[in-house]
């Protein structure tokens, strides 16, 4: 592995660990605050809500950063497999984190590890052509 | 209405992606000036769809849960195959198109279990 793979891998897996904790961080607030029409009243929300709203768009905001950084230094089909990961991640944070409201059953693990497949076969690296 | 939601903003995500590869693909062999690149339609067109798209998904999460709504935006994935293929005469292997379907599947499975 080289020094720049390597670079490119841990902007990866930053910005994986970013766009998921996003995700979480965004429905926790969303949940806890009225809906966009009536955002007026948004000035009367919990704090904390609020707060986590900012925190979430930030993390989003930071994790296309470093997703632009590993998209400098691996290739395509590499970064976006990577990204697949973060779909089980969500899933599974949301199930088991508080407050949270999600859960886990057979019918969505199905759902989530069809998806990670997909995206994986989608992107995998195309077999050379059989040499003549 | 929510599984619209979810749709818009992954056709406002592809079209961010697909803005975005062309002012970046307009800035290849030349480096402009910051001003410059900031004068490029594409690169404003990329960030209004993601911003409207950021927009609207705050809208899903106050009515899906994360863990089901955003494995969902991996349609994505399906869009772009699409665009490539249709728009962009990209070819695309049979691998390819078995992943499309394994992840219209996952979608399926995970809308079914909402």
């Amino acid at each position: 592995m080289t020094a720049r793979h390597g670079l490119g891998l841990a902007c990866a897996a930053c910005s994986v660990l970013l766009v998921s904790a996003a995700q979480l961080a965004m429905r926790w607030s969303m949940t806890r605050l009225p809906g966009l029409g009536a955002w007026p009243q948004w000035l009367a929300a919990p704090p904390s809500a609020l707060g986590m709203l900012v925190l979430g768009i930030c993390g989003y905001a930071v994790s296309l950063v470093c997703w632009m950084a590993a998209l400098n230094h691996l290739p395509l089909n590499r970064a976006y497999s990577l990204l697949a990961l973060s779909y089980p991640l969500v899933y599974v944070g949301a199930a088991l984190l508080p407050g949270l409201g999600g859960a886990l059953s057979p019918g969505r693990t199905c759902g989530v590890l069809l998806i990670l497949l997909g995206v994986l076969l989608v992107n995998a690296r195309r077999s050379p052509p059989p040499a003549s | 209405m929510t599984w619209l939601l979810v749709a818009a903003v992954c056709l406002l995500t592809c079209a961010g992606q697909i803005a975005q590869k062309i002012a970046v693909s307009r800035w290849r062999g030349q480096t402009p000036s910051l001003a410059g690149r900031l004068r490029s339609p594409w690169l404003w067109l990329a960030l209004a769809s993601m911003g409207l798209g950021l927009l609207l998904w705050l809208l899903v999460l106050q009515r899906l849960e994360v863990g089901i709504a955003y494995p969902m935006l991996s349609l994505n994935f399906v869009l772009v195959t699409l665009v490539a293929r249709y728009g962009f005469g990209e070819p695309t292997d049979r691998r390819h198109w078995l992943g499309v379907a394994l992840i219209v599947a996952g979608v399926v499975a995970m809308g079914a279990s909402a």
